[in-house]
C-alpha cells in the first residue's frame, strides 16, 4: 500500500528541524513550478535559476506559512511573483524588451513563423502558448496543466475572478482564430 | 437566433449553460455552418490545450536545491531545529507540581526562626511527614482526586499522541524513501 504524506505533514517535519524532508516538497513541486516559469520566462536557464530561488524563499518562509491557505497556492504565488519580478528586472536592463507583448492580439505577429516550424497542430498550439504574454501563459499553464480552478488562479495571480476568466477565454479564442485561419479542417470537421 | 458570441461559445465549452440555452444553441448550430465550425475549432483549441506539454525540471534539480539550502540557509535550519513544545509541556507541569508543593507546604508548615540548626532539621522532618499526610488526606477528597487524575491522564495522553504522530510520520517517510 502506497502511503501519501500531506504537504502539511512535510512542512511540520521541516519545521521540527528535519531539513532533509524539504526534498519531498521540492520533488513534489519542482515540475509544476518549472513548467510555470518556463512558460513565463521562455528560457530554461532563467527558469531553473528563478525556481531555485523560489525554493530557498519557501524554505526561509516556512515558519510564516499559515495553514489557512493551501501550500500549493502559496507556492504558486511565490513562483508567479518571482517570475514577474525577474521579468521586470530584465526589462529595465533591456530597452528592447519593453516592446514585449502586452496583449494576446499580438500573437498573430509570430503566427506564420511558428506555423511553418510546426509538424502538427499539437506542436503548433504548444509553441503558440509559449508566445503568449507571460500572464496569459501563466493562466493557461495553471488551468490546463496544473488543473487549478479559476478561483485558485485568481488567488495566485491577484487578478479578480472575472479577469482571470477573461484572460483564459481570450487566450482560447485567439488560438481558435489561428486554427481556423490555418484551416485545421481535418481536425474539427 | 443571432450568431454565437465568444462568451457563449466559451460557456458552452466549459459546460456553464443551462438546458434552455443549450437547446437554443443546438437549434442554431443545425442551421448555421459558420457557428458550427467556430464551436468545433474552439473545442479543438480546448482539447489541444488539455494535452499541452508540461516542462520538467532537470533530474538533479532537487539535489541542487538541497545543496544550496545547506550553504544559503543554515540560520533558518538552526532556527527551525528548535522544538519548544516538549520543553514547554515539561516546564509547565513541573511548575504546577512545584506550585502545589509550595502552596501546601506553606499552608501547613512554617519554620520559626529560632536560630537553632538542629531545631530546623527536626522541624523539616516533622514537616515532611505533615506534607505527606496532608496529601494523603487530600487524596481522600473526591474532587481533588478527580482533578489530579484528569490532569495526569491529559498529560499522558498528550505525550502519547505526540509520540505516536511522530512515529507514524517517520514510518511513512521511510516507506516513501
Amino acid at each position: 500500500m502506497k502511503s501519501t504524506i500531506s504537504d502539511i505533514e512535510i512542512i511540520e517535519s521541516v519545521r521540527r528541524g528535519n531539513q532533509a524532508d524539504f526534498s519531498l516538497l521540492v520533488d513534489r513541486y519542482k515540475d509544476r513550478g518549472y513548467s510555470l516559469l518556463r512558460r513565463m520566462l521562455r528560457n530554461d536557464f532563467d527558469a531553473q535559476e528563478v525556481l531555485q530561488d523560489c525554493f530557498l524563499k519557501v524554505y526561509k518562509s516556512l515558519s510564516s506559512f499559515r495553514h489557512d491557505s493551501k501550500f500549493s497556492t502559496w507556492f504558486y504565488r511565490i513562483v508567479y511573483n518571482s517570475a514577474l519580478t525577474f521579468l521586470a528586472g530584465k526589462r529595465r536592463k533591456s530597452e528592447k524588451e519593453l516592446t514585449s507583448l502586452e496583449d494576446v492580439s499580438e500573437l498573430m505577429a509570430y503566427d506564420n513563423q511558428v506555423y511553418s516550424e510546426s509538424e502538427d497542430i499539437s506542436q503548433y498550439v504548444n509553441k503558440m502558448v509559449d508566445r503568449l504574454p507571460e500572464k496569459y501563459a501563466a493562466v493557461i499553464n495553471m488551468f490546463y496543466i496544473d488543473e487549478m480552478t479559476l478561483d485558485e488562479i485568481s488567488k495566485v495571480t491577484g487578478f479578480s475572478l472575472v479577469n482571470t476568466k477573461v484572460i483564459l477565454h481570450r487566450s482560447r479564442n485567439a488560438l481558435r482564430e489561428l486554427m481556423m485561419k490555418h484551416n485545421f479542417s481535418e481536425e474539427f470537421l | 437566433m443571432n450568431h454565437l458570441s465568444d462568451e457563449l461559445i466559451n460557456k458552452y465549452i466549459d459546460n456553464e449553460l443551462d438546458l434552455a440555452e443549450l437547446k437554443g444553441i443546438d437549434n442554431h448550430l443545425k442551421s448555421c455552418t459558420s457557428c458550427s465550425v467556430k464551436l468545433k475549432a474552439q473545442r479543438l483549441a480546448d482539447n489541444k490545450l488539455k494535452q499541452l506539454d508540461s516542462y520538467r525540471a532537470p533530474d538533479n534539480f532537487t539535489f541542487r536545491v538541497m545543496n544550496s539550502l545547506k550553504t544559503a540557509a543554515p540560520a533558518v535550519s538552526r532556527r527551525t531545529n528548535k522544538n519548544y513544545l516538549p520543553r514547554f509541556i515539561f516546564a509547565f507541569f513541573a511548575l504546577i507540581i512545584a506550585g502545589i508543593v509550595g502552596f501546601v507546604s506553606y499552608s501547613i508548615f512554617s519554620i520559626e526562626d529560632d536560630g537553632q540548626l538542629s531545631g530546623l532539621f527536626d522541624k523539616t522532618a516533622e514537616g515532611s511527614v505533615l506534607v505527606f499526610s496532608t496529601y494523603m488526606n487530600l487524596m481522600k477528597s473526591q474532587t481533588f482526586s478527580v482533578i489530579s487524575g484528569s490532569v495526569i491522564l491529559i498529560l499522558f495522553l498528550g505525550l502519547y499522541f505526540i509520540h505516536e504522530s511522530h512515529k507514524n510520520f517517520r514510518n511513512r517517510l521511510n516507506n516513501l524513501k
